[in-house]
Formats: structure tokens, C-alpha cells, sequence
């Protein structure tokens, strides 16, 4: 071959592109066709338009249909698989797998049958490693040769596996939406156009219409339900379509005929706007759902919520409820009233805040734990009241549950119960308490009676011993023993009359004495008793019934003590005592003779002493001049010596006086006492120009006459034992203080005494007569220097002690005498 | 001087006594009549019998026989006729204890019977010019011995 003539012959593939050059560069003679030069006139311009052309174009030529073909159907055989390989390839062995379809295309075109055309036919072919599911648009149309017979078959195709693909999945899409509404659990109706024709209605929209399909389907909706026109749903889809605005209502009321009667009946349901692919609105959807009986269910709850409502805020009680998360969201009336509280003040800081403190730790505890659990709540717990007090109450919750369990709510109440609980509480401590005395008088008793056996044997002094009712002897201790003289053996089991004598014995005494404690319980008895070496005893015998829980008599407990040592020596005592009483009537004897001498003194002893001395007087007056010398001073000793004797009675009877028994004592300051002596003595305190001074005089209790005598007769004798050389002065002084104050042994130091001291600046005396001078008739001085009958400080000194004081005297020779006197203070 | 003409009754046992008294008023320049009885018995007749012309002050002794002077002070006071009656006690012995009874009985004054005469004449003299006639007003308590 030669370039020129390959040149000139191969124009036809001079084309630019892929194939044109694999076509040119085909070593086509070893193909059925031959060399390109070969090739006939009507091939060649084929090759030539096929290989030009933009169209995927394919060709089948000669009796073994060798493919050709373009690059724009290049693509179509994919990244991997037939190409470059099928070109010059016989169809057969090129489309193996699609033989069996396009063979009867090819042959019907062959036989000259026509051209052929398929739209979106598919034809799944091998390409990119794999086959593929490839639709195509393809026509077979019959090419002839330079002789005009049918020698192949050209295809022009486009693959439209694209576009079949994208209309199968619309078609999808549309039949799964339609599908989706005609199946939804809610009613959706399509209304197309401004006349709203009902272009589709789901099932539940029929229902819920009252319609059939036909009644709807392809009319304007508002002539197939005529009802609506006048409810304002016209308004309504024109206010959508307009503006395109969606439109929602809930629980809303529309009357409907259905069922032949127009129907009351609530919906939610929303129109929304449909869209024509110009974005322009071309139709309204409605989605809806009637709800009437939810609202009628509603309207039920909320009428039975009402109800409860008011129930709830008429009940004493405090009730409440939760959500079942434990969160409390509702309380009556009760709970405002109590706590003072309003509903937003328990919302703000929570309904602990009227727990008290110390309980909310664990009530929120039992609260979760019931919340968690689902069981029953019961807690005691405490609640402020508006006054601030807290009360004690008691709350239950109960959980509330659906049908399938789960629970829904709680519903509580909390009642009062801090008086029950003060009895309560009370009453637990009382328990308590008597629980406490009882254990331990339990253990005291169990103790005493542990210590009672003891003490019963070990008992030496008396006999203690337990008998049957018939006074059988059953229980022996070692006291009884030793009384008695019998061992437990000897005794145990006979009969305690044993220990009486025959003659009480045959008095029935025994049996008396079991009587008397049987039906009084208790009998007492002293008497004498035999022991067993037949020698006596005095006894003294306490026997006890002793009875059980039943309180029937089971026996007699026995004890006896052996008083023979002590019988003796109360016979002693009691002759002591015949002794006593008669010395003491002697006594009394004595006395009243004493009396009586006092009596005669004043009287009768006076009496003709007085006269003596009258009549004495009288002739003194009278017959004076008749005597001598001698006569008259024999007269006027005489008279001395009665008014001596005078002296002596008034004194003696004095110092009796203060024997008296009249204890007549009397709460009194000193100063009043010796004021009046001081009255009594103004004329012999004048005589002798004598001053007496007093200082802070005391109260004292005292007997008061005996006291003046006492004054008396102390200063009667600071009077008389004046100093001729000095005017007379006494000092008088009390003050109370402790005895140990005071310079006296026979004090006692923690009693409080009142001191009285009497000094004067007299001729005092010597010392060594300090106590001398309160005896009876002591006297220190003749009688001729100083009258006396040495009874006067004797009278004072019984007086102080009538009052259970103590005196003491002071003497100074020449310069006074003192006197202390210490009496019991007032009130000690 | 007193010169009031007094009727006074004397009731005292012993007759020394009587006499020393009525030695003793006649001494005393007072214009008075002296009746005298010997116990409390003769005492209490003599005034049944003068009930309408009683004396107008009475000088009692206490230690009487049959009937103590301590008894007529009481039967005295007791009646309402005799009640008005000035009594004064003049007695031998000085009993504080006495003396307070009679105080209480109503008795107007004590007198103790003095040992001297002269004293017997004062003692007297007083009680009459302080009883005075029919005068019943007890006197304060420390004015009831009169001292000679």
C-alpha cells in the first residue's frame, strides 16, 4: 500500500477524534471486512457519517454484523468492558449478554422488516467491571451496500438511564406520598384551585367528613359539605390561598352533618398552601384531627377537677398531689389556711419550708424513697402553723396509676395529730417510766427477798416460822431453834400448839389466836410459852395470814421473841416506877405543906407581927412619958426586932415567889422594867443623891414582875452599900452577842445571849466572896452597919436562873461591886 | 380637909383590927360613920339588907372565915345593885399575883395594913379623899396600892 492511495482511499476516517483514529489504525484484514482499502463505497461513507456525527451512532455490517462505532456513544460502554476491544468485533461474540434481545431487532431489520424504535428500553450491558441496568432510547434502522441490499444495521441510541432513573424514583416518591396520605392516621384533604375541588380525601377525612369518595372527590369541597359555608371555613381556605399564610385551630367546634343530623365536633387541624412548580399557589391541603371526645374528656377532667377542687379545699385535712416525679403541685385550701402561706409563696422557696427543720432531712428521704419505689407514703412529721407554732401531722400519698401500672400522680393528705401525739407521747414516757420502776422493783425485789432468806435463817433473836393453815409447823429458822429448843427435824410437821402451856392448851388458845389472824390478819399475843425442856419463856408473838394471789388464806407466818430478860426487867422497872410515883406523891405532899408554910408566913405569921408592931407604935404615941430610959430603949429594940422579923417574912415569901410556876415570859425592852424601879426607889435614890445611868438596854423575853424584883434588889443593895465618899453611881449596859464573845466558860459559844451588867462605885467587897454572896442568908456586913437578911441576891440569882441565865459578881474592895448577868437572847 | 359626911362599912374578922381602924378614923378630923362586920357572910347580909342605903365605900378584908373577902369582891361586882359600891381591899400580905386578880375583879384600891399607927391614920385618910363618895372609875393599874 502506498501512502497517497491510503491517503486518497481513507479520507473518509480522516476525522478527528478517538475512534476515527482506532478505526484508521484497525488492522482490519484480519477481520471479516478486509482491508479499509477493500471496503465498499457505501461502508465507507457510512464509517464517514458515523464517525462525524455528534449522536451516538453504532454500527452492525456485513453477513457477521462488525461493530462500529462513535465516540459519542463511547461513553455508554463504560470505563471498563468493551471498549476499545468490541470495535471490529462480530456482534455476537461483542454483546453476548444482550444477544438474545437485540438479535430478534437486528434480524427483524435484516429481513427488512423495517427500522425499529424503543424509548427507554432498558438493556443492561457490561461496562465499568460489572453489569449495569442501562436504559436506552434506540432506533435499528436498515443500511445498504453499493449492491442496495440490506448489509447492515445502524443504531443511533442515546442512553437514558438518567432520566428513567429520576422519573422512577418521582413515580416512587408519588406513590409513597399518596400512599402516606391515603394511609395517615390523620385526615389530609388536597382542595385544588380558587373553587377548592377536593382533588384528593384520605379515608379518616371521609369519616371525619360524614362523606363517601364520590360525594367529594373532583367537586368544589364547599358544595359538598354545604354546612361549612356558613362557619367561616370559606374564609378560611380563601385566606390561605391568598396569602399563602398557614392557618392552625385546636379544639376547634364545627358542626358537621354526618350520619343524616348535623353533629357538634372539635378538630385541630391546619391548612397549608400548596405550590405549582412556578412557586405560585394552586391549591390548599388540610391536615387535621377531630378530637371531640379528648374535649369531651377534657371538659369531664376539667369538670371533675372542679369538683375535686372544691371537695378538696372544704376538707380539714391538708391534701396535696405530686406529679409521679414527686414534685408537689397542688394543695387545698386547708394547706393556705395552716401555714399562712399563699400558693406562690410555696411555689417561690418550696413546700419544706413549712416542715420543721429537724424533719425535712428525712422526709425528703421517705418522700424519694416512696417516689422511687412506688409504694405508699406515711410519715409523721411537723408543720408551722401561721403563728409559728408547729403541729404534728400525719401524711399519707398514695401513687395513682394508669391501666398499664405506670404511675400518674400522687395524691396526699397530712392531718393534725399533735394531740394525739402529745397523749401519745405521754403516754410512751409513762410506760416508759413505769417500765423503768418496774424493772428496778423487780431487781429491789428480787434482791429483798434474796436478802428476806437470809435474814430469815440467819435470824438468832426471833423465831421465824411459816405455818399450814392447820398450824402445822413448816419452816424452822435458827431464832427458833434457839428459843424453842427443837431442831427442824424434831418440829417439822407437828403442830405449834406444842409451845403453849396445858392450860392454854385447854383454853384453845392456839386456835384462837389462828382465828383472830385469819379473819383480822393479824394476831398479837405476849404470854408464856413452853420449851421444849418444858421450861418457860415470855413471848411476844406476832402471827400473819398469809394468803396467795387469790387472796385465799394459805397459811400463817410466825414470829416470836423471847421478852423473858425483858419482862423481868420490865417488872423491875414497873415496881421502880410504884416506887417513883409514891415519892413523887410525897413530894407533892411536901410541896403543898410548903405552900401552905408560904401561905402561913403571908398571913398568918404577919399578922400578929403587924399587931405587935401596932400596938408597939401605940404606946410609943400613948404612953411614951410613962416609961424610963431603960424601958424606952428595951421598947425600941423591941420594935427593931419586929420590923427585923417583918423584913425576914417579906423577903423569905419573895424568894418563895420565885419557886412559882407562873412562866409568864414576855418579849420586853429592859429600860421599861427598870424605869418603874426606878419610880419604887426615887426616894432613897434622891436620899442618897445617887445617879444611875443606862446603855443601850435590850429587848429581852422575860418574866416581867420577876425582873423588877431582880432590878430591885440590886440596886436596893448598890444603895445600901454606898461609898460615904463618893455620891453613888450606877451603871446599867446589855448587848447581845455570842457566848463566845463573852469573858464566860459556862457559856455556850454559838448562842447568842444578851449581857446585862449592873456596877456601881461602892464600897464593893473582896473577890473571893464573888460567889458567896448569892447564897442563901450570906451576909458580909454586921447588922448594926448594914441592914440585910441576906436574901436579896439569893432572890436574884433563882430569878436569873428561872430564866436560864447566868450570873456572876464582881467585887472590888473600896472601889464597887459588878454584876454580869447573861440570858438567852430572844429567838435563839 | 375632907369634911364630907362618909358612910363606911368595915368587913374584917379580927377585932384588933376593927378597933385600930376605928381608933385610927376617929383620929382623923373626917365627919364619917363606921359600921363594921365580922365575916364576908355578915358582910353580904348587911348590904342585902342596905341595898337602898349602901355605904358609900367599903373596906374589905380578904382572909375571912365562912366567906373571903376574894368572894364578896365577886358577888359585889356581880350584882347590879351592888356593883357601885367602892370597894378597897385592906389586907395583911401584898401578892402581886392576888393583887392583879382583884385589880380585875374591879376592886378600887388595895391597901396593906401598916405596922405603925400613924401610918394606919395616913393610909386611911388617903383612901377615903381618892375613893370619894360611891366612885366607881377604876384608877390606872399603878395607882391601885395605896402606899401609907
Amino acid at each position: 500500500m502506498n501512502n497517497l492511495s491510503q491517503n486518497i482511499s481513507n479520507e473518509f476516517i480522516s476525522v478527528s477524534g478517538e475512534m476515527a483514529q482506532l478505526t484508521r489504525e484497525k488492522d482490519w484484514s484480519k477481520t471479516p471486512v478486509g482491508d479499509i482499502d477493500s471496503w465498499q463505497q457505501s461502508l465507507r461513507t457510512l464509517i464517514g457519517i458515523v464517525l462525524n456525527s455528534r449522536f451516538p451512532m453504532f454500527l452492525f455490517w456485513g453477513p457477521e454484523l462488525i461493530c462500529f462505532y462513535n465516540d459519542a456513544y463511547r461513553p455508554s460502554l463504560g470505563k471498563t468492558g468493551k471498549h476499545p476491544s468490541i470495535l471490529g468485533m462480530r456482534a455476537e461474540e461483542a454483546w453476548i449478554e444482550i444477544w438474545s434481545i437485540i438479535k430478534p431487532l437486528i434480524d427483524q431489520v435484516l429481513s427488512g422488516g423495517g427500522a425499529t424504535w424503543s424509548e427507554d428500553q432498558l438493556i443492561p450491558i457490561f461496562r465499568n467491571g460489572k453489569i449495569e441496568d442501562v436504559y436506552w432510547t434506540f432506533g435499528y434502522s436498515p443500511v445498504n451496500d453499493d449492491t442496495r441490499k440490506i448489509a447492515g444495521v445502524l443504531v443511533t441510541c442515546t442512553e437514558t438511564t438518567e432520566k428513567v432513573v429520576t422519573k422512577q424514583k418521582l413515580e416512587e416518591s408519588e406513590r409513597r406520598l399518596r400512599s402516606l396520605i391515603l394511609q395517615a392516621p390523620v385526615s389530609i384533604g388536597i382542595f385544588r384551585g380558587k373553587d377548592f375541588v377536593t382533588e384528593m380525601a384520605n379515608a379518616r377525612a371521609l369519616q371525619m367528613w360524614g362523606r363517601t369518595e364520590e360525594e367529594v372527590i373532583d367537586k368544589p369541597i364547599l358544595e359538598a359539605m354545604p354546612e361549612l359555608k356558613s362557619q367561616g371555613i370559606s374564609e378560611i381556605l380563601e385566606g390561605v390561598y391568598n396569602t399563602g399564610k398557614i392557618y392552625t385551630a385546636a379544639e376547634l367546634p364545627i358542626q358537621l352533618m354526618r350520619n343524616g343530623k348535623l353533629e357538634k365536633a372539635y378538630m385541630n387541624f391546619s391548612y397549608e398552601p400548596l405550590y405549582n412548580s412556578a412557586g405560585t399557589i394552586n391549591g390548599v391541603m388540610a391536615v387535621g384531627s377531630e378530637v371531640t371526645e379528648q374535649v369531651a374528656s377534657h371538659k369531664l377532667v376539667e369538670e371533675s377537677g372542679k369538683k375535686f377542687q372544691l371537695l378538696a379545699d372544704f376538707m380539714p385535712q391538708h391534701i396535696w398531689t405530686a406529679d409521679p416525679q414527686g414534685n408537689l403541685n397542688y394543695f387545698n385550701q386547708s394547706v393556705f389556711d395552716y401555714s399562712g402561706l399563699t400558693l406562690e409563696q410555696i411555689n417561690k422557696d418550696g413546700w419544706l419550708q413549712i416542715v420543721h427543720p429537724d424533719d425535712r432531712e428525712r422526709n425528703i428521704k421517705e418522700w424519694m424513697e416512696a417516689v422511687r419505689t412506688g409504694k405508699d407514703f406515711l410519715f409523721e412529721h411537723r408543720f408551722r402553723r401561721h403563728d409559728g407554732e408547729y403541729r404534728w401531722q400525719l401524711s399519707r400519698a398514695i401513687p395513682q396509676r394508669d391501666d398499664n401500672g405506670n404511675i400518674q400522680m400522687w395524691v396526699g393528705t397530712s392531718t393534725d395529730i399533735q394531740e394525739q401525739k402529745i397523749f401519745l407521747d405521754e403516754l410512751e414516757k409513762q410506760v416508759k417510766e413505769r417500765t423503768v420502776e418496774l424493772v428496778q422493783l423487780n431487781e429491789s425485789l428480787k434482791k429483798s427477798e434474796e436478802r428476806y432468806h437470809l435474814m430469815v435463817e440467819e435470824v438468832q433473836d426471833y423465831a421465824i416460822l411459816y405455818l399450814n393453815r392447820e398450824g402445822i409447823v413448816e419452816n424452822w429458822n435458827t431464832g427458833a431453834e434457839k428459843i424453842k429448843g427443837y431442831k427442824a427435824v424434831e418440829i417439822i410437821g407437828k403442830s405449834f400448839s406444842n409451845f403453849y402451856s396445858e392450860g392454854d392448851r385447854e383454853n384453845k388458845l392456839p386456835q384462837k389466836l389462828l382465828k383472830m389472824a385469819a379473819e383480822q390478819g393479824k394476831a398479837v399475843q405476849q404470854g408464856w410459852r413452853v420449851r421444849k425442856d418444858g421450861t418457860l419463856f415470855w413471848a411476844s408473838v406476832v402471827i400473819t395470814a398469809v394468803h396467795n394471789e387469790k387472796k385465799e388464806l394459805i397459811g400463817f407466818s410466825k414470829v416470836t421473841h423471847d421478852l423473858t430478860a425483858k419482862k423481868e426487867a420490865d417488872d423491875a422497872l414497873k415496881d421502880k416506877k410504884l416506887e417513883l410515883e409514891q415519892k413523887n406523891r410525897d413530894l407533892e405532899k411536901m410541896n403543898k405543906e410548903l405552900q401552905s408554910f408560904a401561905y402561913i408566913s403571908s398571913h398568918d405569921l404577919q399578922e400578929p407581927l403587924r399587931k405587935i408592931q401596932t400596938f408597939a407604935s401605940r404606946i410609943t404615941e400613948k404612953e411614951k412619958d410613962n416609961l424610963s430610959e431603960n424601958g424606952k430603949d428595951l421598947f425600941n429594940r423591941m420594935q427593931a426586932s419586929a420590923e427585923r422579923m417583918q423584913s425576914l417574912i417579906d423577903d423569905l415569901l419573895a424568894y418563895s415567889r420565885t419557886h412559882t410556876l407562873e412562866r409568864d415570859f414576855q418579849i420586853i425592852n429592859l429600860g421599861i422594867v427598870l424605869e418603874k424601879v426606878i419610880q419604887d426607889l426615887n426616894e432613897e435614890i434622891q436620899q442618897k443623891n445617887a445617879t444611875i445611868d443606862n446603855l443601850g438596854l435590850c429587848e429581852v423575853n422575860i418574866i416581867p414582875f420577876q425582873f423588877r424584883q431582880l432590878f430591885y434588889n440590886l440596886i436596893s443593895n448598890s444603895l445600901k452599900f454606898s461609898s460615904p465618899e463618893r455620891s453613888l453611881h450606877i451603871l446599867i449596859k446589855s448587848e447581845i452577842g455570842k457566848g463566845s464573845k463573852f469573858d464566860n466558860r459556862n457559856l455556850q459559844s454559838d448562842l447568842n445571849y444578851c449581857h446585862i451588867s449592873v456596877a456601881d462605885n461602892g464600897i464593893g467587897y473582896e473577890s473571893q466572896y464573888n460567889e458567896k454572896i448569892f447564897e442563901l442568908f450570906q451576909r458580909l456586913h454586921g447588922r448594926n452597919e448594914y441592914r440585910g437578911t441576906g436574901i436579896g441576891l439569893a432572890i436574884v440569882k433563882r430569878i436569873v436562873e428561872n430564866h436560864n441565865g447566868i450570873i456572876t459578881a464582881n467585887g472590888n474592895p473600896g472601889k464597887g461591886a459588878a454584876f454580869h448577868i447573861y440570858l438567852p437572847a430572844p429567838g435563839n | 380637909m375632907p369634911t364630907k359626911n362618909y358612910n363606911i362599912l368595915l368587913a374584917d374578922d379580927d377585932e384588933d383590927d376593927r378597933m385600930f381602924f376605928k381608933e385610927a378614923l376617929s383620929e382623923l378630923s373626917i365627919s364619917a360613920s363606921l359600921d363594921t362586920v365580922g365575916n364576908g357572910e355578915e358582910l353580904m347580909n348587911f348590904l342585902e339588907d342596905n341595898k337602898i342605903n349602901l355605904p358609900h365605900v367599903l373596906f374589905l378584908d380578904l382572909n375571912m372565915p365562912r366567906k373571903t373577902g376574894f368572894e364578896c369582891l365577886s358577888e359585889i361586882k356581880q350584882d347590879v345593885k351592888l356593883r357601885r359600891l367602892p370597894v378597897i381591899i385592906y389586907s395583911t400580905s401584898l401578892n402581886p399575883e392576888v393583887m392583879e386578880l382583884l385589880y380585875n375583879k374591879g376592886a378600887q384600891h388595895y391597901i396593906r395594913k401598916p405596922a405603925e399607927f400613924a401610918k394606919l391614920k395616913s393610909v386611911i385618910n388617903k383612901a377615903l379623899s381618892l375613893s370619894g363618895k360611891n366612885k366607881i372609875v377604876q384608877p390606872p393599874k399603878e395607882n391601885f396600892v395605896i402606899q401609907p
